[in-house]
């Protein structure tokens, strides 16, 4: 029964956590009432010398703690009101998960089995399940706002490399979490550092210069305040979170020993991802060059990790120190290669993934303070309006072309009147499409693309048709156009079987120097755009970013790949694992920041990156996200 | 009304909140046992249907262990046969007996079926007999998990049921104690019949 004892404990522990953030929240309204009443008997003596030194405005300290009040709590109802409006099939979805319903073979089928026979030992109801079809590292999660509305989702490479009572292990910990109510806590409180997030954005605002470039100095005093307190409030925030996350993950590891009354299975799952994980740092240890070894290193410091170190939750699971364990696959029939999602993935319009709890830690999307988004005007408001209710397939074509037509181009203009023949409304579409500015069109493409890809596969096919006519009108394709291009084909086009090149593994040991090279040659390809479109900043970009990888060596000029090269190389580091995707979105991302002016992309380059990133199925960082407006929700759901 | 009228009145809603709430509490905590039991009815039918379409493919690789494969479908139907005695005379102890004892019979005869499974690699990559020995486990276990939560539910309720104060009102609406399925959820009776592949 030790594990009743391990549940108490990680209970109380999260009960200690939970007021320390009560805590965190008491302290910053006390921080700020007392800096801004500093700043106030300061300011009057040194201005007024008045001799009423003690004298405050009356409401002074009702208003400092309603403000520093509402941002946190208003705004993480707020938050907490959008995450559960995702729902947990959305974030399974997005994830790339196909949901399990009529299982195609013996794994599949072991799997919905064994989540049965989970929602039994927990008295739970039985979950959606989904398959990461692609995603060959062990691990799963849970989402969802509610246990009747909860699924979860598991790797395929889960499925591959543990024996059944592993993965009943595994599903079992998922199950400790939906039972726990771990979603929705995890929600709540990602929803309360954004809340203290925005105490910081509130501070930015006064601070930061009015529209006439004026700052005045008071603003820019008061601001101060509220961004120091706002930014260590989200730190120490952050802190509690991860903290919190932590005992969940243990109390959710003993209640799947409770489910399962057994040590062996959770055991054996988390043996085989500790493997997994000292394999991929070996990998990195022995060949410095390999990629993204500058990334991993730099793994987040123990205090923010959100997960417990493997070799404490393994100790805990059997009372003693056991070491890490192979996983070798366990295919039983090595004909039945992993199957593909038949359907396009649905757009991402943010992560989602950080609203999930998954098994084991995977790399954090977002670690730095949101900063504000571009807003729409009025003209541009109303085009978005407008373009929401387009709905037919034509129109929506139209409005597809549209936006993928280089600006100014007569001929393409030509040819897109062409492709739009027959269409009344087409022009007036058209005019709506120009009043979007650089940071709404490609929000709007992508809502677009999620759009049309539940059209049949040959309308589908026939957009990219037209797409391709429309581009190649005036006799050049540029870089940005062949973007546009891959990406319509990505989520429009006919699903493809994985690349032979494709990766089996997670390791990084595996990870070829060919697909260093296709790494490379994308890179290359980008340099054309990012950060600026200029040759010689391009260069120094693409330097900057393979030097992460090839580190002490000389990294060689980039050489400009042609079209083939370019989807050849594009197919290789899609069918890298789903874990170092985001990474390399990620470098591309720091490295262009750090090249543009004020940490600000430039058109082209966010954009590029933008579709490269929807290339590779990562998740859009905040730094990028910031460059683009945020479309209302109703239009972003596609509904 | 006077002070004294007030706060009898605010005890006493109190008092009626507490027992509708408490009294629920108890209904959906047995309610829950009585789920329980009969999944575990219901795993166990399944359990006697597939054994019979397991010997079937079995018979197709190996007719000549004619042996073991009568074993096991004779064993299928005596436990079958104390199963039903069992359930139209709940609360006796008699069936409880020989059904227990039928359960050990055909644990053991399906041991050695799982046996003759090893020793055929033919019989072993049988596509069927591989869903069917999934199913077969799966039902297995999940009759190991509702019988753990029939007794998780059982101790949850007793536990409820015996606390001061709920324990007066348990009394006051017959909420008798609850018993326990003995002997069900430890390892050796699991692994007895364990399919393994």
């Amino acid at each position: 029964m030790r594990f009743r004892d391990q549940q108490h404990e990680t209970r109380q522990a999260t009960l200690r956590l939970l007021a320390l953030f009560v805590l965190l929240l008491v302290a910053l309204v006390l921080v700020v009432n007392a800096a801004l009443c500093a700043l106030w008997w300061g300011g009057s003596a040194l201005l007024l010398r008045d001799p009423g030194f003690l004298y405050l405005p009356p409401l002074f300290f009702e208003t400092n703690t309603a403000i520093v009040l509402v941002f946190v709590l208003g705004g993480c109802w707020v938050e907490t009101v959008r995450l559960r409006s995702g729902g947990g099939a959305h974030v399974a979805e997005w994830a790339g998960g196909r949901e399990l319903t009529d299982p195609r073979d013996v794994t599949e089928r072991r799997l919905l089995n064994i989540v049965d026979e989970m929602a039994l030992a927990s008295g739970l109801p039985r979950p959606r399940v989904f398959l990461l079809e692609r995603e060959h590292a062990i691990n799963a999660f849970a989402a969802g706002w509610s246990p009747q509305a909860s699924v979860v989702a598991v790797t395929r490479g889960a499925l591959q490399r543990l024996t059944r009572d592993e993965l009943q292990g595994l599903v079992a910990h998922e199950f400790g979490h939906i039972h726990n109510g771990d979603l929705r806590l995890h929600m709540v409180l990602l929803a309360l550092v954004w809340g203290l997030s925005l105490v910081h954005g509130y501070g930015h605002r006064l601070f930061d210069a009015d529209e006439d470039g004026i700052r005045s100095v008071p603003g820019v005093l008061i601001g101060a305040v509220f961004i120091a307190a706002g930014s260590l409030g989200w730190v120490a925030g952050r802190m509690l979170q991860a903290a919190v996350s932590r005992q969940r993950e243990l109390l959710a590891d003993a209640s799947a020993v409770q489910f399962t009354r057994s040590r062996d299975g959770l055991g054996g799952t988390l043996r085989k991802i500790w493997h997994q994980v000292d394999e991929r740092e070996a990998a990195l240890l022995r060949v410095p060059s390999r990629l993204l070894a500058g990334q991993l290193m730099q793994a987040p410091p123990g205090w923010l990790s959100t997960h417990p170190p493997l070799a404490e939750r393994v100790r805990r699971v059997y009372g003693r120190v056991l070491g890490p364990l192979a996983a070798p696959s366990l295919a039983i029939d090595e004909a039945d290669e992993p199957h593909r999602a038949t359907t396009a993935p649905a757009p991402a319009a943010s992560s989602p993934i950080a609203y999930a709890v998954p098994m084991a830690e995977t790399p954090d999307p977002g670690g730095t303070l949101p900063q504000p988004r571009p807003k729409s005007d009025d003209d541009e408001r109303e085009a978005i309006d407008r373009l929401g209710r387009v709905h037919g397939p034509g129109e929506m074509r139209a409005v597809l072309l549209a936006l993928i037509a280089t600006p100014g181009s007569q001929r393409e203009r030509r040819a897109w009147r062409d492709e739009t023949k027959g269409l009344s409304t087409a022009d007036a579409l058209r005019d709506e499409v120009k009043k979007l500015s650089a940071a709404a069109r490609l929000p709007w493409l992508e809502v677009l693309l999620g759009r049309i890809a539940r059209a049949p596969l040959h309308d589908r096919q026939d957009v990219v048709e037209a797409a391709r006519r429309v581009m190649a009108a005036d006799g050049q394709v540029r870089p940005i156009d062949r973007l546009h291009w891959l990406a319509l084909r990505h989520r429009l086009g006919e699903a493809r079987p994985p690349s032979p090149s494709a990766g089996t593994s997670n390791d990084l040991a595996d990870l070829s120097e060919s697909a260093l090279m296709q790494v490379a040659r994308l890179t290359a390809f980008l340099s054309r755009l990012v950060p600026d479109g200029e040759l010689e900043t391009g260069t120094a970009w693409y330097q900057a970013v393979m030097k992460r990888w090839v580190r002490g060596a000389i990294v060689p000029a980039p050489e400009l790949p042609d079209a083939d090269e370019v989807a050849q190389a594009l197919a290789v580091v899609q069918g890298l694992p789903w874990m170092l995707r985001p990474v390399l979105v990620r470098a591309w991302l720091e490295a262009a920041l750090a090249a543009s002016p004020m940490n600000r992309l430039s058109d082209s380059a966010a954009d590029a990156l933008r579709l490269a990133g929807l290339l590779l199925d990562s998740p859009m960082p905040p730094e990028l996200a910031r460059h683009y407006i945020e479309l209302p929700a109703a239009i972003s759901s596609g509904t | 009304m006077s002070t004294p009228q007030i706060v009898a009145c605010i005890v006493l809603a109190v008092l009626v909140f507490w027992a509708v709430g408490a009294y629920n509490r108890l209904v959906r905590l047995r309610n829950v046992i009585g789920n329980a039991f009969a999944q575990i009815d219901v795993q166990l039918k399944r359990r006697y249907d597939l054994i019979p379409n397991l010997v079937e493919v079995a018979r197709k690789y190996v007719a000549h262990e004619r042996e073991t494969l009568e074993a096991v479908a004779a064993a299928r139907n005596q436990a079958k046969a104390a199963a039903d005695l069992a359930r139209s005379r709940p609360g006796a102890a008699g069936p409880v007996t020989s059904l227990a004892m039928a359960e050990g019979v055909l644990g053991s005869a399906m041991g050695r079926l799982m046996a003759l499974v090893e020793a055929y690699p033919e019989l072993k990559a049988d596509q069927s007999l591989r869903e069917l020995s999934e199913e077969l486990t799966s039902t297995e276990n999940k009759v190991a998990f509702s019988r753990q939560l029939f007794n998780d539910a059982a101790y949850d309720y007793n536990v409820a049921a015996q606390q001061f104060p709920t324990r007066l009102l348990a009394a006051l609406f017959g909420f008798r104690e609850a018993a326990m399925l003995q002997s069900t959820t430890s390892e050796a009776e699991r692994a007895a019949v364990r399919v393994q592949l």
